[in-house]
């Protein structure tokens, strides 16, 4: 039997999602939020590089889901950057169209927990989601 | 059903609703991308378009386009190639030729709503 994400009722746990694509980034964050998370969307790598560059900022993040062909960058940069500077201590997942294994294998190579292809099924991406935030420590 | 559950299923079907209401906004920005290519080589453009079709190979299929996707996807591949291999198109006077296939394809597939959810 299916019960609510164990940690979004108690209290707000804050993805971040780092996508160009407005159609996806919207049903992401209606979902999400939906869950009981709180969610901030950013739509380019520049703002996103400032936004994760910030320790205040990311204090306050439990998951970041991180795309790669951004307008302005591969997100695979963001990610070198962000892991060099947290390393290990927030999970990322990307979602890509960008699918090939050795795709893949450099996102999971770069530092990403997790690595899931677009076109994507939106419950299974809340449950990996879920999932994710619940094995890491919980934020203060 | 859990209220969880509910909650994403009538998400999903909102947006869906608005996401199918895009399509022709989506169909007419390529359709002008294509116009413009075939025009004239246009480096900015090519990837503009490059940029529109694989956020569709993306998108489409969450939204229960699946065939949308993968001709996107297929589309997204020739033209990162042709990308990477910039100097030789302007020699190349059929370059752009079956970019309007790709399209009518895409146009196609947009049409057909009986998609799986």
């Amino acid at each position: 039997m299916t019960t609510n994400p164990p940690n979004a009722k108690d209290k707000k746990n804050k993805i971040v999602i780092v996508d160009d694509d407005a159609d996806l980034l919207n049903i992401l964050i209606y979902s999400f939020e939906a869950q009981g998370y709180e969610v901030q969307g950013i739509s380019n790598g520049k703002e996103a590089k400032q936004f994760l560059a910030d320790e205040k900022n990311v204090k306050a993040v439990s998951l970041l889901i991180l795309d790669r062909l951004l307008p302005d960058m591969d997100g695979l940069e963001l990610l070198q950057m962000f892991e060099e500077k947290y390393h290990n201590q927030i999970p990322v997942l990307i979602l890509s169209v960008l699918s090939a294994e050795k795709d893949v294998i450099s996102g999971l190579k770069y530092g990403a927990i997790d690595y899931m292809s677009k076109p994507f099924n939106l419950p299974i991406l809340m449950r990996k989601a879920q999932a994710l935030l619940s094995h890491y420590p919980e934020k203060k | 059903m859990n209220e969880s559950n509910e909650k994403l299923k009538n998400i999903l079907l909102h947006s869906k609703e608005v996401y199918k209401h895009s399509i022709p906004e989506k169909m007419k920005r390529l359709q002008d991308l294509v116009n413009h290519l075939h025009e004239r080589f246009d480096e900015e453009t090519l990837r503009s378009l490059r940029l529109e079709v694989h956020k569709l190979a993306g998108n489409a299929g969450t939204y229960g386009y699946m065939p949308v996707s993968k001709i996107c996807k297929q589309f997204d591949e020739e033209l990162l190639l042709m990308i990477q291999n910039l100097k030789s198109i302007p020699n190349d006077p059929n370059w752009s030729n079956n970019f309007d296939a790709y399209l009518n394809k895409i146009k196609e597939g947009f049409l057909d709503d009986n998609q799986p959810s």
